[in-house]
């Protein structure tokens, strides 16, 4: 698992239903659920590894910052960036 | 000059020689054929419309029955856009079809000053209901339905937004019914005009309704967006509505549309603006009287009645 996550260049636009996601490289364009646009937004913010991830987002949304959270944050990361919207921060 | 102002053998005398110009909503589409089934249907559909003899146009086309052995036995029709064929040689028969598809393929392959959605659009009091649908859907159905009720048509195929304003441009050219539907839509609006059926095409039997004079004469004025309705008909089902999520009638929209990824961000923001103004639905139905019913009733879209 690299250190830190970037995101791609993209545009979102967010709706109660969720965030939608254009790849302006790739115009390709997705659909994530509420909870992985968030995690998408705040590397729109800045760079970040998988564990500050977690710790925000358990500070804005009132979850339980614990290893599920990790597990989760980390498979959801891997999954951004199969899709191409997230990628590695060189070392 | 409207189109009903030229005699007959005039008009296909204009056709096959050096053309007729017809403006169709914003663009102006050069129409030269010796063909008689496109002068008749010209005659017949586009009556309403402006047209010149000269000037400027936006898509060149020319559709001829080829000099090959084909003329005898079984005559068949060619096309060219820009002096290019986009198609292989038809039934001659099925003429008018082809300049219809001709029509739109002229702008689906040279339009990027618009958002293209492959859909129809009607309108009433200002606003727009957008109907994008793939073929089957019933959405020619529906909206020749609709037009017959007096809601304005603004297309039946290609919805043009633009990107600058969010607004739709009218096109409001004849709308093709397939197969079951011609019938259903003689019978529910006999006091349309219907073109004759054209067999064996590639969707079927086709037949055409003309756009009312209304539609065509204020094609001018664009409309602003209103509802979104992806229609879906299935025999023997009641009407059903479901309120769409923006975000999945954004992509439900997007999958479809024939520009976006050539229009990139420009595109993306249209779409992102165009969902935000408008309410969206997936609707089914089979009873027309139903459909119309439900579409009568409808409400101002939230988003603009926040903004009156």
């Amino acid at each position: 698992m690299p250190e830190a996550w970037r995101a791609a260049n993209l545009l979102t636009k967010s709706w109660p239903d969720g965030v939608v996601v254009y790849n302006l490289d790739s115009g390709s364009t997705h659909l994530l659920n509420p909870i992985a646009g968030q995690v998408l937004k705040l590397l729109i913010d800045a760079p970040a590894d998988s564990k500050t991830i977690a710790c925000l987002l358990a500070g804005q949304i009132d979850l339980a910052s614990d290893a599920e959270l990790d597990y989760n944050i980390a498979s959801l990361l891997k999954h951004l960036d199969s899709l191409g919207l997230i990628e590695p921060v060189p070392a | 000059m409207k189109v009903s102002q030229i005699e007959a053998g005039e008009l296909r005398r204009a056709l096959s020689k050096s053309g007729l110009r017809i403006r169709t909503g914003p663009f102006v589409s050069h129409v030269q054929s010796p063909i008689q089934d496109i002068a008749d249907g010209v005659q017949l559909f586009y009556k309403d419309f402006d047209c010149q003899s000269e000037g400027f146009a936006d898509f060149h086309l020319k559709l001829v029955r080829p000099r090959n052995l084909h003329r005898v036995w079984r005559p068949q029709v060619t096309c060219s856009l820009n002096d290019e064929s986009p198609f292989s040689p038809l039934p001659s028969d099925q003429a008018f079809a082809v300049l219809e598809s001709l029509l739109n393929w002229s702008i689906y392959t040279t339009t990027y000053n618009y958002l293209i959605i492959h859909g129809a659009t009607v309108e009433r009091n200002g606003f727009a209901a957008i109907l994008p649908a793939p073929p089957g859907s019933g959405k020619s159905t529906l909206c020749a339905a609709l037009v017959s009720r007096g809601w304005r048509l603004l297309t039946d195929e290609l919805t043009l937004v633009s990107p600058a304003s969010g607004l739709i441009s009218a096109l409001a050219r004849p709308i093709s019914l397939k197969n079951n539907s011609i019938d259903v839509l003689q019978d529910y609006a006999p006091h349309e005009v219907f073109g004759p059926r054209i067999y064996n095409t590639i969707k079927g039997t086709i037949a055409h309704m003309r756009p009312p004079t209304d539609s065509v004469t204020r094609m001018h004025e664009a409309a602003v967006p209103g509802w979104l309705i992806f229609p879906k008909y299935q025999v023997g089902a009641s009407t059903s509505v479901t309120p769409l999520p923006k975000g999945q009638a954004f992509m439900s929209l997007s999958s479809g549309l024939v520009n976006y990824p050539v229009l990139g961000v420009q595109g993306f923001e249209a779409l992102t603006r165009l969902i935000d103004g408008t309410d969206c639905f997936n609707f089914t139905y089979s009873s027309l009287d139903e459909a119309m019913a439900w579409f009568a009733e409808l409400q101002p879209p939230s988003r603009q009645a926040l903004a009156l």
